[in-house]
């Protein structure tokens, strides 16, 4: 007699270790689509980075997860992958899918395993998550991809389909939401690309249905032991003494049987002014990182509590005055108590920032977002209690939010889109006053300074002026296109008529890398030329992308 | 008859306030090179300015002689004066007080009353206002000294500059040191601190963020008794402020002026302030 036909499990669930295998996947998959993700989001000028960002932020989020044990609790593995990305989430749409993750770690909470049920729930938690972190959700974009991914699997999963059914629901409605964004958002209607994000999480999901369905979805009884107990990562500071510098000291403790907290208090004291310092993880293996004058009086402390692993000990005094011989060292603003930390692109700026009274300057800028631990980084550098951080960038509000609500420093964001917005902020920073009075003064220095960024168009377009031939010099004025033509004086003029020509008062020219100085001269006597009752200067910005950007007031 | 105000030439109250209220304005020295002028006597605001504008150099300025107070002393109180109250630019910025005060002592205890400003333009025009009241109610020139000592902490100067050249130029640049690591041409606001000291109040890049903030500053000092205009060069933008102060504050009379040549030297041309006088704590 033929043995008994085995039915597929109709309660399938994925644990720990299958989630990471899926995720692992999903990193590698999207490092093969990064390039493509990113040429979505080049309309009509080279800013893509979403594939990047994408890329960059799930791979600090699955970094987090490997560091979890052999046999981790599927919630654990959740709650690493949303703590990795939450601290390493680059850009918008890195913060927005960091946000995703911890949306679904949260419906994924202190469970063992994951069923068709969990997982449907978790999306829509991950949906609902990246939905309250945006002001303005649009659709055709991310949000809605993922909103309707969430949808699909919540009636597959009503309808009793397994969890491999669900996830091959969820993610074939990603593709096809994807497609319909094309649709929905005018701007890539007209370039005839879908969406770089709403793309980027299709491919998630599609590795993780891929993955889970088909190698690791099926139960594995062996690993049902007693697990651990529920411990939940825990972001604990720790202490430094406040000597100079010090040394950026980072390990992992394995093998204690304490949790973050007690070696938190066993290593650290209880003073609590050190930025950077995190104690993170599970008993059995945690991430300690401290700022301190004495890594060798912590690392004894350490080592009575258990195994020290992948120690990294950096020299930050150092470090800090080969970033200061760099870029030259400007009168740091209110040093102390309260100080300006700007993000910028190139030299150039960055000296001059610097030169303006700038506590510290992260590099960033088109194409390359800085990570939230980045900016976490340079707020300690800071030194002060209380910080105004200016992003510079639409794409990066995000990530500094984030960075404002995780330091222990108080920050608040400047929502300055461009730099000569934020270098208007800057220069309305006053020490003596509170933060919120600063944010304010800041902000409202901010309006009437318009940014023209002058960049080459890399494919043939259109807007409200007409058609844009590929190679085009075209000017971005406060994030529109507003001037195409073949010669840049010509389109930086009709601009800066655009503004209100003779109107202005202060015209700034900042030169991008690979600008020589006579060009950036030529341009300078044009626009001169053309409006003589301007004051026109140039500077050298050293920004990559831009051949200018241009500040007009 | 009543006591009589003694100002010098950088109180940058309107001419013919001082006419109509019999007040005498010592001029203050300006040095071109070789040449020397009396500040408002020998050249007018205007003339300053354009060869400010034009020279490579600003001019230096110093205090008046003693001898130029002694005199002014002696005639007011031959003429029948009870006494006189003689109020100057900061001590801090001038020597114009030593000179007044050396001028006092000679001319005999207690008949001169020398007031230091700590402030001033027309926030020292502000006291010389006050001082006229109080000696046309009959105080004397003793009561006058002691209500205007209590009035400085009240007072001051905003002002936003075109460049910060002339205070560098002018050695008063103080605490505004700070302003000058950029390569980035900015246009200063300064005020003066509590001594008289030229602080920083905030950098802006172009004029119309410039006036705004100015307005704003102002609008932080709150309840305002007094507050004028003051310009240095054309005097366009210093009348468009005027009115919109005037609009502002409508219960106010809202002066202008040019600001003395002192004063433009300092600052240079373009700068545009305001003079203000906080509400006494019993008025708010």
């Amino acid at each position: 007699m033929a043995a008994p036909e085995v039915s597929p499990p109709v309660t399938a669930v994925v644990l720990g270790r299958g989630l990471r295998r899926g995720l692992r996947s999903a990193l590698a998959r999207l490092s093969e689509q990064r390039d493509r993700i990113n040429d979505l989001n080049v309309f009509p000028v080279p800013d893509g980075d979403t594939g990047t960002n994408m890329h960059l932020t799930l791979q600090a989020a699955l970094a987090e997860a490997e560091d979890l044990g052999p046999d981790p609790k599927a919630g654990e593995v959740a709650a690493a992958v949303a703590h990795g990305a939450l601290m390493g989430a680059r850009g918008n749409s890195g913060v927005i899918l960091s946000q995703i993750l911890r949306g679904v770690a949260e419906g994924l909470r202190g469970k063992a395993e994951i069923g068709a049920v969990d997982l449907a729930a978790s999306l829509k938690e991950g949906s609902a998550a990246a939905y309250r972190a945006v002001k303005r959700p649009v659709e055709g974009t991310i949000l809605s991809v993922v909103r309707d991914a969430a949808e699909a699997a919540a009636a597959a999963a009503a309808s009793g389909a397994s969890l491999a059914e669900v996830l091959q629901a969820s993610a074939t409605e990603a593709w096809d939401a994807v497609e319909r964004s094309r649709s929905q958002l005018e701007v890539l209607r007209r370039a005839g690309v879908v969406d770089a994000g709403g793309f980027g999480a299709a491919v998630i999901l599609t590795a993780l249905a891929e993955e889970i369905s088909g190698a690791g979805f099926l139960q594995e009884p062996e690993a049902f032991g007693p697990g651990a107990d529920g411990h939940r990562p825990g972001v604990l500071a720790v202490t430094a003494p406040d000597q100079g510098f010090g040394y950026c000291t980072e390990f992992s403790l394995v093998g204690s049987e304490l949790g973050a907290l007690e070696v938190r208090q066993r290593l650290g004291g209880d003073e609590d002014d050190d930025d950077s310092a995190l104690v993170v993880g599970d008993p059995g293996l945690l991430h300690v990182h401290i700022h301190t004058a004495e890594p060798w009086q912590l690392l004894t402390r350490a080592a009575e509590l258990g195994r020290i692993e992948r120690l990294k000990v950096e020299d930050m005094t150092r470090q800090h005055h080969e970033a200061r011989a760099r870029v030259g060292s400007g009168p740091a603003a209110g040093v102390g108590t309260r100080g300006v930390v700007v993000v910028a692109p190139g030299f150039g700026f960055h000296q001059l920032l610097l030169g303006l009274g700038a506590a510290a300057v992260v590099e960033g800028g088109q194409g390359r977002n800085p990570a939230v631990e980045e900016l976490l980084r340079a707020i300690a550098e800071a030194r002060c209690a209380e910080v105004l951080l200016l992003p510079n960038n639409p794409n990066l509000l995000l990530a500094a939010e984030q960075a404002a609500r995780v330091s222990r420093s108080q920050v608040a964001v400047v929502p300055s889109r461009n730099l000569p917005q934020g270098i208007a902020a800057l220069l309305a920073f006053d020490p003596e006053v509170g933060l919120e009075v600063n944010r304010k003064r800041m902000q409202r220095a901010m309006t009437g300074v318009h940014c023209i960024e002058v960049t080459t168009a890399v494919r043939p377009s259109e807007y409200s002026g007409g058609p844009i031939a590929r190679g085009d010099t075209i000017a971005v004025v406060d994030g529109d296109v507003a001037a195409a033509g073949s010669e840049v004086e010509a389109v930086v003029g009709a601009a800066l008529e655009g503004l209100g020509g003779e109107r202005l008062e202060v015209v700034t020219i900042y030169r991008g890398a690979g600008v020589d100085a006579a060009a950036s001269r030529r341009l300078e006597l044009a626009i001169k030329g053309r409006f003589p009752e301007l004051e026109v200067e140039s500077h050298d910005g050293g920004q990559a992308l831009y051949p200018y950007i241009i500040s007009a007031e | 008859m009543a006591v009589r105000i003694v100002t010098d030439s950088t109180c940058d109250l309107p001419e013919e306030f001082r006419r109509r209220h019999g007040v005498v304005a010592v001029p203050l020295r300006l040095h071109f090179g070789e040449q020397t002028y009396r500040d408002r006597v020998d050249i007018s605001d205007q003339e300053f300015v354009r060869r400010l504008e034009r020279g490579r150099q600003p001019p230096s300025t110093s205090q008046p002689p003693p001898g130029d107070f002694e005199r002014v002393y002696r005639e007011l109180l031959q003429g029948g004066a009870d006494g006189v109250v003689s109020i100057h630019i900061a001590a801090v910025l001038s020597g114009t007080v030593s000179s007044a005060t050396i001028a006092a002592d000679e001319v005999g205890p207690g008949l001169v009353q020398v007031v230091d400003s700590r402030t001033v333009s027309m926030a020292t025009g502000f006291l010389v206002q006050e001082a006229v009241h109080r000696a046309e109610r009959g105080e004397s020139a003793a009561q006058i000294a002691a209500a205007l000592a209590t009035m400085p902490p009240r007072l001051g100067i905003i002002a936003l500059l075109d460049t910060l050249r002339f205070l560098l130029l002018g050695g008063r640049i103080g605490k505004v040191r700070a302003m000058l690591g950029t390569a980035l041409s900015i246009k200063p606001l300064i005020g003066l601190g509590p001594d008289g000291s030229v602080v920083p109040l905030g950098r802006v890049r172009s004029r119309s963020a410039g006036v705004a903030r100015l307005q704003e500053l102002l609008a932080e000092r709150e309840p305002l008794e007094r507050c004028g205009v003051i310009y240095v060069g054309a005097p366009g933008e210093g009348k468009a402020l005027r009115e919109s102060t005037q609009r502002t504050y409508p219960g106010m009379d809202v002066l202008m002026s040019h600001a003395s040549p002192v004063l433009s030297t300092h600052t240079g041309p373009g700068t545009l302030a305001y003079c203000y006088l906080e509400a006494a704590p019993d008025r708010r």
